[in-house]
């Protein structure tokens, strides 16, 4: 990798894989898959580190894992061999409640997904969403909006919903 | 409640999230090469090199790794027993023998077979012209289960097993560098009777032995090594100083005449002084625990978790540790034929990757209705063998250990063994692709005289 030092970048890595995994986690809401794209994602950040300008690693890196999520859902389709999972993580204890919002959280637009989990389920500040998502924070915000007024109905009868400032 | 409260509720990944593995798991892929698609002079050269691993590997289709991959499968099925069929047997096919067969192809053109008859008597044949026409090149009398063959080049192939009825003791040795003469070696009786057997060349060899016939596992074994087709062996070491010897499902293989493995269904050991010593490995945890370790070939292995989830390993330090860096789409046998091409079967199809396993594309043998590839494939360059039998699928799932039915003969018969399922023999065959996996083509093998 030319000039690129691995150990410098694992440094920078190793604090941020369990907020990447946690990301992971959240776009593919599966263990074995969100761990996969991490280690994917992690390999093409460090083919692509010599171009890494400095600046915040975290969003830098988080963007590369959103990007290869989208590529493993994508791939969910198409893949001709899938194996079902061996064993269903237990996802919420709630689960009839947990499958309504996981299920909503499927069926929003990709960008709107994104940035609302990073923002409400990372609570990663607007400016990083905006590096990780390569958006400004105004675009983050109308996704998050967005979002969440798709997520309305199923969460307005107990609780209040915050959206960003 | 609060959105932030409710998805950490519905989105909760459970304990231990991530992984301890994971960090491993992105450490020992960064050591990959930076270019997943290597160039050709790389491939060349990693084909080259599996090719001369390929011809270390056993050459047996239907060795009980199978029953360490796929443990879950393995049953034993006494001949006498009639099994439980869900569906019938294949269809007669052209260019299937009964019987129980070790094949290998050493080059597009030639190939191998030996083939154990009920008889007693081992037929070795060899073609060369892709399985079009076979010529016997040797008649062996007097070997019992377990045979053991490997095949090394056009002209270098041994054949090792118990003695048969009525002598019953004893293991001889069969070898021959120029596929024309053949040397006979018989093991004197201090060293026992025959568990396991890997041989690098013709010449030199291992036996794993134990004390008595039938020794089930954590019996005293010992390990023995030839230089000179069996004539003299120098006994090595044994299981009251490397306890896991003793283990009966332990496989053994060698890379080169000083590195070993003896691995089984949750452990890999490593001598690197031609078996005299052993050494744990390091493996590292990928999410479930280990059923089984797959050889080693190059610098990549097949784990297979409890949870039937397998993974590639990858060791960057000549095997004394190993990371997982991919999981496998399905718990099939793996081959891998370079870092990056590896090929899984899965049922009666092939999965193919090129580029480490990042995708992975489908290839069907043309296997007939009521047939069954088995597990394990055998690589040597980019051949890619595979057996296919008419077994039929019993309830407990496909049998997997075709030793299990070799035991049906009585005690005092002079039949080595009975392979009867239902009054006829299984019949086996082979599928072969050249070009690693992509194509697939039946191969037939010629039937017992």
């Amino acid at each position: 990798m030319g000039g690129a030092d691995k150990g410098e970048f694992e440094e920078l890595l190793r604090p941020h894989l369990g907020v990447a995994a946690r990301l992971a986690f959240g776009l593919l809401q599966d263990r074995v898959e969100a761990e996969d794209a991490v280690q994917e994602a992690a390999l093409k950040a460090w083919r692509r580190f010599e171009t890494f300008r400095g600046g915040a690693f975290r969003p830098w890196f988080l963007g590369i894992v959103a990007n290869q999520c989208r590529t493993v859902r994508r791939g969910r389709w198409w893949n001709v061999i899938r194996l079902a999972q061996p064993e269903a993580p237990q996802l919420s204890p709630d689960p009839v409640r947990g499958a309504d919002l996981r299920r909503a959280l499927l069926e929003l637009r990709r960008g709107q997904r994104e940035a609302l989990l990073m923002h409400f389920y990372l609570d990663l500040p607007l400016d990083e969403i905006a590096t990780a998502l390569g958006l400004t924070t105004a675009g983050v915000k109308s996704r998050i909006n967005r979002g969440l007024r798709r997520l309305r109905p199923l969460l307005a009868s107990e609780e209040e919903v915050h959206e960003p400032a | 409640m609060s959105l932030r409260r409710a998805l950490d509720g519905a989105l909760d990944p459970g304990p231990e999230f991530p992984s301890q593995a994971l960090a491993y798991r992105i450490a020992a892929a960064l050591d990959e090469p930076p270019e997943r698609r290597p160039p050709r002079t790389r491939q060349v050269a990693a084909g080259l090199a599996v090719l001369v691993l390929a011809g270390l590997v056993v050459g047996t289709l239907l060795i009980s790794r199978t029953a360490g991959l796929h443990r879950s499968n393995q049953t034993a099925v006494p001949g006498s027993t009639p099994l439980p069929l869900t569906t019938q047997r294949g269809a007669p096919l052209a260019g299937s023998a009964a019987g129980y067969f070790i094949s290998q192809s050493v080059s597009p053109q030639v190939m191998w077979v030996a083939q154990f008859a009920p008889s007693g008597v081992t037929h070795v044949s060899r073609s060369l012209n892709g399985g079009g026409a076979w010529t016997e090149v040797e008649q062996i009398h007097g070997l019992s289960l377990p045979p053991h063959a490997q095949f090394f080049s056009p002209d270098e192939a041994v054949v090792v097993g118990p003695i048969a009825y009525p002598q019953r003791f004893g293991i001889r040795v069969y070898a021959t560098s120029d596929g024309v003469g053949w040397t006979e070696n018989e093991a004197p009786a201090s060293v026992g009777f025959l568990r396991k057997a890997y041989f690098f060349s013709s010449r030199e060899g291992w036996l794993l032995t134990v004390s008595r016939q039938n020794a089930g596992t954590n019996e005293p074994t010992t390990l023995w090594h030839t230089s000179d087709a069996g004539a003299h062996w120098e006994r090595l070491t044994d299981s009251s100083t490397v306890p896991r010897l003793s283990d009966s499902r332990s496989q053994l293989a060698f890379d080169s005449p000083s590195r070993g493995w003896l691995y089984g269904l949750d452990f890999l050991l490593r001598s690197t002084d031609g078996g005299r010593s052993w050494q744990s490995t390091h493996i590292y945890p990928s999410g479930g625990s280990i059923q089984s370790i797959g050889r080693p070939h190059g610098n990549l292995m097949q784990v297979t978790t409890t949870s039937a989830a397998s993974y590639v390993y990858r060791t960057a330090d000549g095997g004394q540790t190993w990371s997982p860096v991919r999981r496998l789409p399905h718990s099939g046998s793996a081959v891998f034929l370079s870092d990056v091409r590896w090929v899984i079967q899965d049922k009666d199809r092939f999965d193919v990757t090129d580029d480490g396993g990042l995708t992975f594309a489908a290839a069907s043998a043309a296997v007939p209705t009521g047939w069954h590839v088995w597990p394990p494939l055998v690589a040597a360059g980019e051949i890619v063998t595979a057996a296919i039998s008419d077994l039929p699928v019993g309830q407990g799932g496909r049998i997997a250990n075709v030793f299990a039915l070799g035991g049906s003969a009585p005690a005092d018969s002079t039949e080595p063994m009975d392979m009867k399922i239902q009054g006829t023999p299984p019949r086996f065959a082979f599928v072969r692709s050249l070009d690693a996996g992509r194509t697939w083509s039946a191969v037939s093998i010629p039937d017992l005289p």
